[in-house]
């Protein structure tokens, strides 16, 4: 066998095969030949050959056909591309397309050519070069492909780029049309990122130096980045938030596409990264804030924008970090609006109307400003929970901020837990009037979320029971069993302790129910059938549960509540009798009688008044066991003759302030003037004259004369300092037994620790102040619960039993 | 029985006696056969590669004939010719390494390795390495291992210039000088291993066989007599009670024997 003449008939047949002219060539006689050469250990002569072969049919003929589609023109408008938006895009687009085809065409017929080869060359690939290690043919003419035909330089010129970076150029130019709206082929295009994806940086054939990464990815992502950067730019000036969302989210799913159809799915996460960087992860806080942005949104209710901007933010950073702090700081704000308008509303009239209006219609101003600020953080609550179901997927790090604001503005405003307790208060007497059950549900719902927001929880309790005390005694609630449905939820809510004196409220009242009907049972069986027995209901408070105002009727000194009130001998009897039968069923429990928060009804007979043309009428009144005590001192007066204030004081006991708050209700207010004061003013004085008004006209048969602010209302400025001193007295016994607590379990412990815990064990019920803490600390030390340790290095206490 | 005739067609073997769907022809010579592409293209990456009709060259129409019956049946008869079966096997070997045909070369190889004790001339033995020299990759190592378990057995015999049964394989060593190179590689190394070599009895009662091997202590080595069937594997202890002191000048059979416990 003659090489030489082998190798002739190989290489004439290999040049018809890239000529395309392969149809009459026998394949077994080519086979055999390149057998024959290998079988005579030539493979090696052989293989050298066939490189040679490629390299040189690439590098006349084919570099030739490619770099003709590479006119001067378009190279230069490859290379100021800035100008190649403007003049002659058109053409520098066809040119650019067909340099494409050439390059395709050239690379899918190397790749058919060389699978033919590789076919007679069979033997040499798999048995020289499998021995020798070398790469197969096809790999090596694949390295010539890239070496001959994507490094060369068009007319042999340096200083313009090789294909490779022309293909680059073009490719970009392409994407560019593309993203300004225009139609590519984009096939073509895929066609040749396939070639480079097929191609390797060096011969080592390792997947990072596939020439799509190393040569063309790079350069996208960063023209990208540039792109995107300019884009963002523009956006932000030119368009509204809304918009830049829409127009982001098309981009990215623009590119997804583009990934897709135009290159390589392996390229998706890092354009998207491009994109998400330029648009949104380095442009959320500007667009966040933008005049269009997230405060914008909100107010003109966009909940769409508002989902786009979350669906933007939340791709780039799970705990959207820009939405919550903008809407948090929303919240804060609009919240500390509402607070503002609270006590502007409380205030408002208050300067120029004080002189006219009574004290008492201010406070009733600002009791209505109380409700309407719930009304309001109920409703902001409202829109952001909506907002929050959505616009925000009901997203955890969004709830928590908005949970996390609204407990901030809310727990700034000094009363929120007696605007709550109001609130509540108000709907048990009115609001829930005519309400569904649902209705209601929904109701007893918000006021329980509201309340996880309040931090001071003692307080809350504090203004709970005084609400729900006067309910209960004057029969104002609507509904017992919505009213028990609000003790179960806080239960559920705050726990047992926070309900435990709640519920015996609830307790005591039941009781009082079959005290009274017990109470009734035990007269009749006395079997003292009095024609002018006298009706009684009855309710007994336990001490510690109510609330110390009704159960203390509060003197203004320590002298008048040792006085005890002197009730007329036909009261007094019925007193006593339900004395008897009380002991009878509880020996040993003290009752005290609070006349400060009873009502009797009263039938009164004014006489004839010929002078006004009057008949007699008969009228019942319906008044304050105080005023009831007042009405009966004039039973005994004769016509025309006065009482004043100290001697009224004097016959019945009734405390000072007491006194005058009913002599107003009788006296002063217009409507229900039973009784005549001299001189007439608003203001009752210790030299007041009253007298019996026997020309009293009224409407209605019943009369109902109501104790000035009987009704639950805000507190004034004196009551809420009372309030504060009660509360914090006991805080000081709660943080007390706390701080005991603790240290009989540990015996030993730091300062610093032992006031974490305190704040720790407490801080359901409310936020200790940390001087308190120290201040009841002192005070156990020197009552001698506790002792400093001498010579430890922090300061330290020990538990002395 | 037609119905048998159809089962009998389903199979490849069948359609190959049918001819039917034959869609391909292979030529060589004035022979051609009609086959099936799915039995013969794969099984073989040349004729994959091949269109409807290929006409071969240079290669024997006996091997050709058993190559695509094995292409078929898995087997082939290497005795239906008027071909020594050692050749005819490495010519075999040669046409699948050609052609590229799954498997043929190992079975091939299997058959000769068979005929390497069935005491043939060995001038036969003689064509069969130089065909193999002349028409299989040097990289076919299995094949000239195969072949040098018969050389090496006999080499003093079949390289007596005075062994006039040996005449043929003398010349052929002539005209096969890499066949001899190497030839004369594993003898000089044999010599090296042999120096250290201690003879055994084969451990089988009424045996005659001895056998050559080293050991060391600690190792062990097993034995499959040919004679008598014995099988043993023991360690150096035991072996040293079948040890015979005397060297055996032509020993029965020389077999290294499976060294074990050994650390390679």
């Amino acid at each position: 066998m003659d090489f030489e003449q082998t190798w002739a008939i190989l290489a004439s047949a290999f040049t018809q095969i890239h000529e395309k002219q392969a149809s009459k060539l026998s394949f077994e006689e080519l086979y055999r030949n390149a057998y024959k050469i290998v079988l005579k250990k030539k493979g090696d002569e052989l293989y050298l050959r066939v490189a040679e072969f490629e390299r040189d049919w690439l590098s006349s003929e084919i570099e030739r056909r490619i770099h003709k589609e590479l006119p001067p023109q378009l190279m230069n408008a490859l290379q100021g591309r800035s100008s190649a938006g403007s003049v002659g895009d058109d053409q520098v687009r066809t040119q650019g397309e067909r340099f494409l085809r050439q390059l395709k065409l050239a690379w899918e017929d190397h790749q058919t050519c060389m699978s033919m080869l590789t076919d007679v060359l069979m033997y040499m690939d798999r048995v020289y070069c499998a021995d020798t290690r070398r790469p197969s043919i096809f790999t090596t003419a694949m390295s010539l492909f890239r070496d001959c035909i994507l490094r060369s330089h068009v007319r042999g010129d340096d200083s313009w780029p090789d294909i490779c970076g022309t293909l680059n150029h073009v490719i970009l130019d392409q994407i560019r049309m593309e993203r300004d709206g225009d139609f590519i082929d984009k096939h073509l295009i895929k066609a040749n990122v396939y070639m480079l994806e097929g191609l390797y940086d060096s011969h080592h054939e390792v997947e990072e130096e596939k020439l799509y990464l190393t040569s063309f990815e790079y350069e996208f992502l960063a023209s990208s980045a540039e792109f995107y950067r300019a884009l963002g730019d523009r956006l932000l000036k030119e368009s509204d938030a809304g918009q830049y969302c829409r127009e982001t989210r098309k981009r990215i799913d623009e590119e997804n596409d583009r990934c897709r159809s135009t290159l390589l799915e392996s390229t998706t996460p890092k354009i998207q990264k491009v994109v998400e960087d330029e648009l949104i992860r380095y442009r959320m806080k500007d667009l966040i804030e933008s005049e269009s942005g997230v405060r914008f949104m909100i107010t003109n209710e966009r909940h769409d924008d508002l989902a786009l901007v979350f669906d933007l933010e939340a791709r780039v950073d799970p705990r959207k970090p820009e939405l919550t702090k903008a809407l948090q700081k929303i919240i804060l704000e609009m919240g500390t609006n509402l607070n503002d308008a609270a006590q502007l509303g409380a205030a408002a009239e208050a300067p120029e109307d004080r002189a006219k209006a009574p004290a008492d219609k201010l406070v009733n101003q600002q009791t209505v400003a109380a409700l309407k600020w719930v009304e309001d953080v109920l409703e902001l609550k409202d829109k952001f929970d909506a907002m929050w179901k959505q616009s925000f997927q009901s997203d955890q790090t969004i709830h928590t901020a908005i949970m996390r604001s609204s407990a901030e503005f809310i727990n700034s405003h000094p009363r929120c837990a007696e605007y709550m307790s109001l609130f509540i208060d108000d709907n048990m007497k009115k609001g829930i009037k005519g309400k569904t059950e649902l209705e209601i549900e929904a109701l007893l719902n918000k006021a329980i979320v509201l309340l996880r927001y309040v931090q001071e929880k003692d307080v809350f309790e504090l203004y709970y029971k005084k609400h729900l005390g006067k309910r209960l005694l004057m029969g104002r609630s609507l509904s017992i069993d919505v009213e028990k449905q609000m003790i179960f939820r806080m239960k559920m809510e705050l726990g047992n302790n926070f309900t435990a004196k709640l519920e015996g409220m609830f307790k005591d009242m039941t009781l009082s129910e079959e005290l009274t009907a017990g109470y009734k049972g035990y007269v009749a069986r006395l079997g003292d059938a009095d024609p002018r027995r006298i009706d009684l209901a009855i309710n007994v408070l336990t001490s510690m549960t109510w609330p110390v105002e009704t159960t203390n009727s509060a003197p203004d000194d320590a002298r008048e509540s040792r006085l005890k009130t002197i009730y007329p001998p036909a009261m007094e009897r019925i007193r006593q009798g339900f004395e008897n039968y009380y002991k009878e069923k509880y020996s040993g429990r003290m009752l005290d009688w609070k006349g400060n928060m009873g009502t009797v009804d009263v039938k009164v007979t004014f006489p004839k008044v010929p002078s006004k043309g009057f008949k007699e009428r008969r009228h019942e009144l319906n008044v304050s066991t105080y005023a009831m005590l007042i009405l009966l001192l004039f039973n005994d007066l004769p016509s025309g003759a006065s009482l004043s204030l100290e001697e009224i004081q004097a016959r019945t006991n009734i405390p000072t302030n007491e006194l005058v708050r009913n002599l107003q209700s009788l006296a002063v207010a217009p409507k229900t003037r039973i009784l005549l004061k001299e001189p007439m003013s608003k203001d009752v004085k210790d030299t007041d004259k009253f007298f019996f008004n026997e020309g009293f006209m009224g409407k209605f048969h019943k009369v109902k004369i109501g104790i000035v602010s009987a009704g639950n209302r805000i507190e004034n400025d004196r009551e809420r300092v009372e309030t504060e001193k009660k509360n914090n007295d006991s805080r000081g016994y709660a943080i007390e037994a706390a701080v005991v607590r603790i240290m009989k379990q540990r015996k030993e412990l730091s300062h610093q620790q032992l006031v974490t815990e305190t704040i720790t064990q407490l801080n359901s019920q409310f936020k200790p102040d940390v001087n308190m803490i120290k201040k009841r600390i002192e005070s156990l030390i020197e009552r001698e619960y506790l002792e400093r340790i001498e010579d430890s290095p922090s300061s330290s206490y020990r538990y002395l039993a | 029985m037609q119905q048998g005739q159809v089962v009998a067609e389903m199979t490849l073997e069948g359609l190959h006696v049918s001819k039917k769907f034959s869609d391909l022809k292979v030529r060589l010579g004035d022979r051609t056969w009609d086959v099936h592409k799915v039995a013969v293209c794969m099984r073989s990456s040349f004729f994959e590669a091949t269109e409807n009709v290929v006409t071969l060259h240079e290669d024997q129409p006996e091997v050709i004939d058993q190559m695509i019956e094995y292409m078929y049946k898995n087997d082939y008869k290497d005795d239906d010719s008027d071909i020594d079966p050692r050749v005819f096997n490495v010519r075999m070997v040669a046409v699948a390494e050609k052609y590229f045909v799954d498997n043929l070369a190992q079975l091939a190889i299997g058959k000769l390795a068979e005929q390497v004790y069935e005491g043939m001339s060995s001038s036969g033995w003689a064509d069969a390495i130089e065909v193999a020299y002349a028409t299989t990759a040097d990289s076919n190592h299995e094949l000239r291992d195969t072949l040098f378990g018969f050389v090496i057995s006999r080499a003093g015999s079949l390289l007596d210039p005075d062994d006039p049964e040996h005449t043929d394989f003398r010349a052929m060593t002539e005209r096969t000088p890499r066949f001899s190179l190497v030839l004369a590689q594993r003898l000089a190394d044999l010599q090296r291993r042999q120096s250290s070599l201690s003879t055994y009895r084969c451990p089988g009662s009424d045996c005659n066989v001895a056998f050559q091997t080293w050991m060391e202590a600690g190792h062990g080595v097993s034995w499959d007599c040919r004679e008598c069937g014995e099988s043993a594997a023991h360690d150096y202890q035991i072996w040293q009670a079948y040890r015979v002191d005397l060297i055996v000048n032509e020993p029965v059979a020389f077999q290294p024997g499976n060294h074990f416990g050994l650390p390679w």
